[in-house]
């Protein structure tokens, strides 16, 4: 499409060429500063130069452990789970149509996050750590499956928006309830701490299980580009120009499932990243969106990062929480979006 | 030279619908509201479920590979809403999607749209600041950017002012002119007489009568269909068909297509 208006207009296009990828290039700049200064934020004041030998001749003194075992996943971390949460939020806004759309809204975080809880709830963590994660996933893909049953039988966007809040809701419910019934406060403790979401003291284990699953979500956020463009306009209009709408939506969910199951199964429920920066993005792409996604990737993992520098930064008797930190700036930012486009969504 | 051919199209709303039309060709769907039209567009756009067959150049539109039939058909929405405030050039290169990537195509493609809409000098203006006869002209422009052989407009010229309306008809007639063919809905019959070679009027789901706009918008008719009745006349030796006072319709007779109603079929 750039191609397009760069024939058509040729000096003011081409200036938007080099914007759009300016703005990435920035973002993906910023994103390598600012992992680098996070590389020197934490309890251990390190040097420049131990943490260079740590990065690059490994080592097993203590501060190498630090920055390979401790730093680095964390920096690794915040970009695929920032980026993915972006990701999602700029594809699902743009299939529904919808500024306020975020991955919560469909009621996968909230299905993944229950399926965690019921992890703890049943004390399962104690057989493998690894079944945490791998609760959330099965929570996130059972979400998914039910909307993808709904998509396939040409559900309206507003039909899937429904369904979604109300799958948040029976998650949430049923989350309370186990909260509710949990059998020791130790429990209760586990499971709100991982609610509350967090990316301290994850390893490269991590990464290693989420990446796949985010992998295969990316290829096919970033594929369904050019039909998200053409939903632009109204529904009946995409599909005459031969977009298959039920195929879409179910790539969208899919791909948003397994980006945001993986996210929320190893960092716990981070909400609002998916809202926000779309949305501060936007305005810099001429509002396209397939020349949304990209930016929006690099830069949920920035803010991410940065919110997670910025709770360490803060000194507190109990650590802050990541989630409530990005909830904290970002509900006030989805009230005022409310306010704002009140009356044109309705 | 295509022909687009409806062959007893009918659905829950329809009923045994048939019709045809050749390049060159301005078929206008008239009739009162509910009578059918819009649905009767989405069928042939392929974006409503129906029975019967609906064939360009003797093929199946509905067996066309999907790419395929939305290169030969293009429709325009009675909505004319956007999700995000693209600028024109984007929103015109939207009609290219059927084609795939063919950059050089589709610039040209798209400068011939924006050329035909009169709108070169708003291809970078965001659609949050256009009026409303902008903004339908530039939806046009997009239909317009597919090239395809056949154009469906449903009511282009609703809520628009009378000096967008005859432009928006003007640029319809020359694209059909341009060997294509093109079938509108229009609730207004001076338009419909004036700009389309051929009229078809529908009623709750059937087609009544279809022909020349003479023989189409008679008065009987008019009267029969919408509950009207109707002062007609020829100014610069074209026909203009004036609404003017309405009546109980007559639900029997609108029904049922009478006997001489097919002489007047081409």
């Amino acid at each position: 499409m750039t191609a397009v208006v760069s024939a058509t207009h040729p000096s003011r296009p081409l200036a938007r060429l080099l914007a759009e990828n300016r703005l990435s290039a920035a973002l993906l700049a910023a994103l390598l500063a600012v992992s680098l200064a996070a590389l020197f934020i934490g309890y251990v004041p390190l040097s420049g130069s131990t943490i260079l030998r740590a990065l690059l001749d490994g080592g097993a003194d203590s501060d190498a452990v630090i920055v390979r075992d401790i730093r680095l996943p964390r920096i690794v971390l915040a970009w695929a789970v920032g980026g993915s949460l972006a990701l999602a939020g700029a594809c699902l806004q743009s299939l529904l149509r919808n500024p306020l759309a975020e991955p919560g809204l469909l009621g996968v975080s909230a299905s993944a996050s229950l399926g965690a809880v019921l992890t703890l709830y049943f004390g399962l963590t104690a057989l493998s750590t690894w079944l945490l994660p791998l609760g959330a996933m099965l929570g996130a893909a059972l979400a998914t499956t039910a909307l993808y049953a709904l998509a396939r039988h040409r559900a309206s966007t507003l039909t899937l928006i429904l369904a979604g809040v109300a799958l948040s809701s029976l998650a949430a419910a049923c989350t309370s309830l186990a909260l509710n019934l949990a059998p020791t406060p130790f429990d209760v403790n586990d499971m709100v701490l991982w609610l509350l979401g967090s990316l301290k003291d994850r390893s490269f284990g991590d990464l290693q299980l989420c990446l796949p699953f985010m992998l295969a979500g990316w290829c096919l956020l970033f594929g369904s580009g050019r039909a998200l463009d053409t939903l632009t306009l109204d529904e009946d209009s995409a599909r005459s120009l031969g977009v298959d709408l039920p195929r879409l939506r179910a790539r969208i969910i899919l791909g948003t499932a397994l980006c945001v199951g993986a996210g929320v199964a190893v960092a716990g429920a981070i909400g609002f990243i998916g809202l926000v920066v779309p949305h501060m993005v936007r305005p810099w792409v001429g509002h396209r969106p397939r020349a949304l996604l990209l930016p929006s990737a690099l830069g949920g993992a920035l803010l991410l990062l940065l919110a997670d520098i910025a709770l360490r930064l803060i000194k507190t008797d109990q650590e802050l929480m990541l989630g409530v930190v990005t909830a904290l700036l970002g509900a006030p930012f989805f009230l005022w979006l409310i306010v704002r486009s009140r009356g044109r969504y309705a | 030279m295509s022909t687009l051919t409806l062959d007893g199209v009918s659905n829950t709303v329809l009923a045994d619908i048939s019709l045809s039309a050749s390049s060159g060709d301005m078929l206008a769907l008239v009739g009162p509201n509910g009578a059918g039209k819009t649905s009767l567009l989405k069928c042939i756009a392929q974006l409503a479920p129906y029975r019967g067959a609906v064939r360009w150049n003797e093929h199946d539109v509905q067996r066309m590979p999907v790419a395929q039939r939305a290169r030969r058909i293009a429709y325009l929405s009675q909505n004319h809403d956007w999700s995000w405030p693209i600028c024109v050039a984007d929103l015109v290169a939207l009609g290219r999607y059927p084609h795939g990537r063919r950059a050089d195509a589709d610039d040209a493609a798209v400068r011939r749209a924006l050329q035909r809409a009169g709108l070169e000098a708003l291809a970078q203006r965001p659609l949050n600041r256009l009026s409303g006869g902008e903004r339908a002209r530039a939806m046009l422009a997009r239909a317009l950017a597919v090239e395809a052989e056949v154009l469906l407009a449903d009511e282009p010229v609703a809520a628009l002012d009378p000096y967008h309306q005859l432009r928006m008809m003007t640029l319809l007639r020359d694209y059909c002119r341009a060997g294509h063919i093109v079938i509108v809905v229009l609730h207004d019959l001076t338009l419909a007489s004036r700009f389309c070679d051929r009229v078809a009027l529908l009623d709750r789901g059937r087609l009544v009568v279809q022909g020349n706009s003479e023989a189409v918008l008679s008065a009987e008719h008019i009267r029969r269909v919408y509950g009207v009745s109707a002062l007609s006349g020829e100014h610069e030796q074209q026909r203009y068909v004036l609404p003017w006072r309405h009546h109980e319709p007559d639900a029997e007779s609108a029904l049922e297509p009478r006997d001489d109603d097919h002489a007047v079929r081409v």
